[in-house]
């Protein structure tokens, strides 16, 4: 049996490339990102496209702020295990691959020091939960 | 952004081994030399790749909530991993060695691993332990050995229990290698076997075994399989390329080491490993099996001292040491029981180097018996080189001048080498012809004005009858009085401070650079590759003369102590071998007493041969010769006309480049030039004359 189950989240996407939204110093940086069939420190990806929709995008009070992806139902990438439909049992861990936004404003504190506008956001801020 | 890393999250770019030894991509090679760079990537922007533990992996999943807190998260995506262990915690490096059914070859050897990453992979040492152990000449490299295709090959790795290693198509599984040791292709084509599995942090020293004090030396640890170990401190696969690598590290010949001030910490294996030790040519390398037990912490290792020509007024010299600085070239001195570097400056077309070591004084790092003097190397590509040790004050510029290889493009005709030498004696420096004779021209002229105080003897060929030897023969046979000294112009990583060095007498004074610098001008030197001579005829020492009347016989005696083997000790008068005593079979010391007769004015040396060779960067073999002691007969004076037009040919060539080829850099400074060859000129023609032979015809 194959190590890995790269799962396609196509249908999932709801964000192209655009610097909409982003911080700028992210934004220019996003067209930039890998696309496609990667595989990175050994794990394979199905990422989304160049063009078009590319991430899932989480955001708080948005429509995109809760998603359930299924893990039994979703397509499988080609690498996925032979018994097909069983994807979901023998997993020791879902490797995702995901970012966040750069602190946009000093004033939204969680944490006691102030981390200025363009750095990578403040350690132990709950951006989401992943819950299986 | 540089610095800002998550707690469970890797990257999506990985590092990843890079090639010290190149190809670089542009403005890359100080970076390459870490051996890990950052994977390829146009963006500072990453995705960050976290693995969600399952705590039910039995149970089949169902789905995944992706919920938002705070800001915005962007899923790139998602995949089930099926593993048994985290697949991103990788286990230490390892070194596993991997057989294989079919040759592979070292160079296209096609090893790949999913989960983890290979650091390097090497060909196997050839190592017979017992061969290496009792081997004649101990801590000065071995030959180089090519490589080629191989049933074995050594895999640095860094992987995961759950990483599958893929040799020439067939997948191994690392997880029971990593379990018991070693594992194997399902058809077994190809094994891997994880060597040193147990390692111990020790703190270790080198101490002189008659003191008991930590004392620097070179230091080579290397596993039962051969593997080079180096102290922590010091890397790997040391960079031997010209001007790459001016740490503390070397490599003679296939054999790597670091040097130590006496005391290191290494990582090192459990059980059996084996340590090379050297320090100069007076202390007794050692090569030993060590068994390092689990847990050990303390290692120290002793070096005894067989001879001790310093407690006898010698000191030692490298004349010619280059990159390093002043701080390094001390350690390196003393580990190579060295007690004098003239570190030069100098200049490489647009590449000036040391220059911000000059002092115009003795280095401030000069203590404890070993001095270090900052001084040039003003040189010429066809007027030839010469070094200016010990200069006070301001250095002598321009240190090069009249095009590449020593001086730019373009760069016109500054300064003859007689004008540096004056200049260097104006300020009380020491005038050295550096790698003797070459380049061949001016040098001609300058010993026969007596511009130059001494010569680098070092090309040591089996019966030491190699080109610098005979051309520096050439000089004594025409009279001319020119001390032997030992540099070797080190460059590299690959060629010891010291690994041909000058010993000079200094009786009863004080170790200075004055005393030490007279000591040379007064010709009381030998050079040497390892064994420690000496001769004296009728009492006298090298750099003495002996005035007799007439031609005569003179009583010369002559010795060599070394702690490498040699084959022979040979008396040579005026070039030739008057008398000659081999070694005892593993004799490290003989003497040899002779009557000479000698017909007329004569030079006396000392020289000792082997066939064996020290691995430097330039090997050359195991050798030393004295400077002369000087016999003047009566009136007799030491010539030869043979030998006077050779020398006459190499001004007339010097003359005929500064009409045609040369960049004058003004007329003034041509007419300068043009003069030191025509006062040599003249002085040769006169003594030709005075012999009774027909003027030499010159073109000029």
């Amino acid at each position: 049996m194959s190590k890995f189950t790269p799962l396609d989240l196509q249908s999932f996407f709801n964000a192209g490339r655009e610097a909409a939204g982003w911080h700028p110093a992210l934004a220019a940086q996003l067209a930039k990102l890998p696309a496609g069939r990667q595989t990175f420190w050994g794990v394979p990806f199905l990422l989304g496209p160049v063009e078009g929709p590319s991430w899932l995008v989480l955001q708080p009070g948005a429509a995109g702020g809760l998603v359930t992806v299924p893990l039994t139902q979703a397509s499988p990438g080609p690498e996925s295990a032979s018994a097909g439909g069983e994807q979901g049992k023998g997993v020791s861990y879902l490797v995702i691959a995901h970012f966040c936004d750069e602190s946009h404003d000093p004033q939204n504190r969680q944490q006691p020091a102030d981390y200025p506008p363009g750095f990578v956001t403040r350690p132990g801020e709950h951006l989401a939960d992943y819950v299986l | 952004m540089w610095g800002q890393w998550a707690f469970a999250a890797q990257p999506h770019v990985p590092p990843v081994p890079a090639p010290w030894q190149g190809p670089y991509p542009a403005r890359q090679w100080g970076n390459y030399q870490t051996g890990v760079v950052n994977g390829p990537t146009d963006t500072d922007l990453r995705y960050w790749l976290y693995a969600l533990p399952n705590p039910q992996p039995d149970t089949p999943l169902r789905s995944i909530r992706l919920e938002a807190r705070a800001g915005r998260v962007a899923i790139a995506a998602i995949t089930l991993y099926h593993g048994a262990t985290h697949p991103f915690q990788h286990r230490r490096l390892e070194s596993l060695r991997v057989s294989t059914t079919a040759p592979v070859d070292i160079g296209s050897a096609e090893a790949t691993v999913d989960l983890g990453v290979i650091a390097r992979t090497y060909a196997v040492p050839a190592f017979n332990p017992d061969a290496w152990l009792s081997a004649e000449v101990q801590g000065w490299g071995e030959e180089p050995t090519a490589e080629g295709p191989t049933h074995e090959l050594l895999v640095d790795i860094t992987a995961s229990p759950d990483a599958t290693l893929s040799v020439a198509g067939h997948d191994v599984e690392l997880g029971p290698a990593y379990a018991t040791g070693a594992s194997a292709s399902a058809g077994g084509e190809v094994r891997v076997e994880i060597l040193t599995p147990a390692h111990t942090w020790l703190h270790g020293q080198i101490v002189d075994a008659a003191t008991g004090r930590p004392t620097p030396a070179r230091l080579h640890f290397r596993t039962a399989d051969g593997r080079y170990w180096p102290p922590y401190g010091h890397r790997h696969e040391v960079n031997d390329n010209w001007f790459e690598d001016y740490g503390g590290d070397l490599k003679l010949g296939s054999t790597q080491y670091a040097y130590v001030d006496g005391q290191f910490q290494a990582e090192l294996p459990v059980g059996e490993v084996y340590v090379e030790i050297a320090k100069g040519f007076e202390y007794r390398p050692v090569r030993q099996r060590l068994t390092i037990t689990p847990g050990q912490r303390e290692l120290v290792l002793p070096l005894e001292r067989p001879l001790d020509w310093r407690s006898q007024g010698w000191v030692t010299a490298d004349t010619h040491v280059h990159f390093i600085s002043p701080q390094t070239a001390w350690l390196e001195a003393q580990a190579e029981g060295v007690n004098l570097v003239n570190l030069l400056a100098s200049q490489w077309g647009d590449l000036f180097t040391n220059v911000a070591d000059l002092s115009g004084d003795l280095s401030g790092v000069s203590h404890d018996d070993t001095l270090i003097w900052v001084g040039t190397e003003n040189s010429q590509h066809l007027l030839g080189h010469m070094s200016l040790l010990g200069i006070k004050g301001q250095p002598v510029y321009p240190m090069c001048a009249g095009g590449p290889d020593e001086s730019y493009l373009g760069d016109p005709g500054w300064s003859s080498l007689a004008e540096w030498s004056d200049r260097c004696r104006e300020r009380e420096g020491l005038v050295v012809i550096p790698h003797f004779p070459l380049p061949f021209c001016e040098v001609a002229a300058d010993i026969v004005l007596g511009k130059v105080d001494a010569a680098e003897i070092r090309y040591f060929e089996p019966g030491m009858d190699g080109f610098n030897v005979r051309e520096w023969y050439r000089f004594l046979n025409l009279g001319y009085r020119v001390a032997a000294v030992g540099g070797t112009d080190k460059m590299w990583a690959g060629m010891p401070v010291g690994g041909v060095r000058t010993y000079a007498q200094l009786g009863d004074d004080e170790f200075t650079f004055a005393n030490w610098a007279r000591a040379v001008r007064a010709g009381r030197t030998f050079t040497t590759s390892g064994p420690l001579i000496g001769i004296n005829v009728e009492g006298r020492a090298p750099g003495d003369e002996i005035a007799l009347k007439a031609g005569g016989t003179l009583y010369a005696e002559a010795w060599v102590q070394s702690v490498q083997p040699f084959d022979e000790l040979q008396v040579i008068v005026n070039g030739q071998i008057a008398a000659r005593q081999p070694a005892a079979p593993a004799g490290r010391e003989t003497r040899l007493g002779t009557q000479i007769r000698l017909p007329g004015s004569a030079w006396v040396a000392a020289r000792c041969v082997s066939h064996h060779k020290v691995w430097h960067g330039w090997p050359i073999n195991i050798g030393a010769h004295t400077s002369p002691v000087y016999v003047r007969c009566g009136d007799d004076e030491l010539f030869s006309q043979s030998e006077a037009a050779y020398m006459l040919t190499l001004i007339d060539g010097g003359l005929t480049w500064l009409d045609t080829l040369s960049i004058p850099a003004s007329p003034e400074h041509q007419a300068r030039i043009r003069a030191v060859f025509e006062s040599a000129q003249a002085s040769l023609q006169g003594r030709i004359a005075g012999h009774g032979h027909p003027q030499a015809l010159a073109k000029h």
